[in-house]
């Protein structure tokens, strides 16, 4: 395995649990045991312990029997003659490679004092060590709402300046997103929108950023502007990429080379709504991934049904989740097959009461998104009837005959959201 | 895995009593917020329309896979999914992930909750006085569903050639 998130080491533990002989390495090219990057705006914001950031030891790899290189990047894969080559000049041989090198940072320009990414954890020591009071987050995604609270809380003075017209653009659609810019605005995080970052200002350290509309000065610069995935080793090997820009896998988690497989935030992978390939990126879908992957790789066919999206961001303890897609975003895939139908029959529910909020999204017969502010509890079923693809007039039907609900009684906790 | 939490519906009365003492247990106090067992009272009155909802322990467990710190894991010896409150940060993604609504959130400890079958005796189990709550070995279970089903088919024939 090449690359130590949650793919490779899923993969791995998958490989172990199935077969005890074969014998497992894995290339580490921080030598970190697996660690959650999820919870690093925790970290910075002093919530968790840097400890608490792992979620295994070195130990368990020891005990599961994998190999480890520790700090070494892999610099290149031969696949005639199955070798990898490392940046120290050894090389391994390889019967099957599970390509597990996630993703890294967007940013622009050069990196320099006082301006950061957060990826992995020794950016997020970097930001932790850095002494400013004003700083500036670029991008208001999930991961640039919850570095710039996090940064607020250091005692930041914290700036969001997002390019889109609302926060969070790819999960929330206008009304969710106003709310959560008021909860932002309420507690002193400045929001800026509408506004394309074009310069950096100062020479060595960061002095300031200059918008399409102002000037902002600031000792402190983050990037949270997504991610892409890590693919420079893949594609030096003849790996086919896939137009978004991941490695294009099939349904068993292996690319165009046979015996190679790949898993985790690198490649795309079907979106479960739609069937389209989509890179999406994040823990669970990496994290089964990994296992489709380790599997196949022992010859145990399986397939992979394919990703999910979700949002899930702590608000000021104001819970923001949706999964599927929003409105706008529906408009990307207007002539996409697995879509549910015509745009022209999308219909929204939607709904505000005492602090919380949901919206539905739903097009045809099927749900293809919902994103909710302060309800967490009772969304799982809807959920996974939108994954499963149920249509929405059979579920009110149900919803709606007595005799037909009792039997199938799990079916209560969504009624409010129809009613 | 060799013994579940069977729920019969059609046998609750709403009383609370599994609620209370899981909270009980688990917290040290009554307290219908933190129970991990939740009885769903549903519109009107009729025995039938109370039901407990509880942690199902499903074999492929979303909960488990969402989980970014790996802090669900199943506990081999009494099947169950367990929460390491140590490791949990409270991002609440489990709660979202799971279908049937059993991981909820404790309030007051700032992480998930969920039945743990309180390590293979469970305690709400104990309580139902009126059977709507069994611990079943698995085989055992099977034996009373395949009898309910024999009954439900006799009474149908009845009602067919009366």
């Amino acid at each position: 395995m090449i690359g130590n998130g949650i793919g490779g080491f899923s993969a791995g533990s998958t490989i172990r649990r199935l077969d005890d002989q074969c014998e497992v390495t894995l290339i580490a090219s921080e030598a970190h045991p697996l660690y959650s990057a999820c919870v690093l705006p925790d970290y910075i914001s002093g919530k968790i312990s840097r400890k608490q950031v792992f979620v295994k030891s070195r130990s368990d790899y020891r005990n599961l029997g994998i190999r480890a290189f520790w700090g070494l990047e892999a610099k290149e894969i031969d696949p005639n003659t199955k070798k990898i080559f490392l940046d120290d000049g050894r090389d391994i041989d390889f019967d099957r490679l599970i390509l597990a090198t996630g993703s890294e940072a967007l940013f622009f320009g050069e990196l320099k004092k006082g301006l950061f990414k957060l990826k992995t954890l020794k950016d997020a020591d970097e930001i932790k060590r850095q002494r400013g009071k004003k700083a500036v987050v670029i991008g208001a995604g999930p991961i640039g709402v919850e570095i710039g609270i996090a940064l607020l809380k250091r005692g930041y003075e914290v700036t969001i300046v997002e390019m889109m017209d609302k926060v969070l653009p790819l999960g929330l659609d206008t009304k969710g997103a106003e709310k959560v810019k008021s909860m932002l605005e309420e507690r002193g995080i400045e929001v800026l929108l509408n506004e394309r970052s074009e310069k950096v200002l100062g020479s060595d350290r960061v002095e300031g950023l200059v918008t399409s509309k102002r000037q902002i000065d600031c000792d402190t610069l983050l990037w949270a502007v997504g991610m892409r995935p890590r693919v420079e080793l893949a594609r030096e090997a003849g790996i086919v990429l896939g137009e978004r820009g991941g490695i294009r896998v099939n349904s068993h988690m292996e690319t165009n080379i046979e015996g190679i497989y790949a898993c985790g935030d690198c490649v795309e992978s079907n979106d479960m709504l739609t069937g389209e390939p989509y890179p999406n990126l994040f823990w669970h879908n990496a994290n089964r991934q990994g296992m489709v992957a380790g599997r196949n790789c022992l010859g145990k066919t399986t397939d992979y049904p394919g990703s999910q999206n979700i949002l899930n961001v702590d608000v000021f303890g104001n819970h923001v989740a949706g999964f599927g897609f929003t409105e706008a975003a529906l408009h990307r895939f207007e002539n996409v097959k697995g879509m549910a139908g015509k745009l022209s029959d999308l219909s929204i529910i939607e709904k505000e009461k005492n602090g919380s909020y949901y919206r539905l999204v739903i097009v045809g017969d099927r749900c293809m998104g919902g994103q909710f502010i302060n309800m967490s509890q009772n969304i799982g079923m809807l959920w996974s009837l939108m994954i499963r693809r149920r249509g929405m007039k059979e579920l009110t039907n149900l919803l709606g005959n007595r005799e037909l609900l009792c039997r199938k009684p799990w079916f209560y906790p969504i009624k409010p959201f129809f009613a | 895995m060799n013994r579940a939490l069977v729920i019969n519906p059609e046998r609750c009365t709403g009383c609370h009593s599994c609620e209370m003492v899981c909270s009980l247990i688990h917290d040290r106090e009554c307290n219908l917020n933190l129970s991990r067992i939740g009885i769903m009272k549903t519109n009107g009155g009729g025995s039938n329309e109370n039901i407990p909802m509880v942690c199902q322990q499903c074999r492929d467990p979303f909960c488990a896979d969402v989980c970014v710190m790996g802090a669900i894991s199943k506990n081999e010896q009494t099947g169950a999914l367990v929460v390491k409150e140590d490791l949990c940060v409270g991002c609440k993604t489990c709660v979202i992930a799971c279908p049937l609504g059993g991981v909820l959130f404790h309030y007051i400890k700032e992480c998930s909750m969920k039945c743990d079958l309180c390590n293979g005796d469970p305690a709400c189990v104990k309580v139902c006085l009126y059977g709507a709550l069994e611990f079943l070995h698995m085989d055992e279970w099977g034996r009373k569903k395949r009898l309910k089903g024999a009954e439900n088919l006799t009474r149908l024939l009845d009602v067919i050639y009366k």
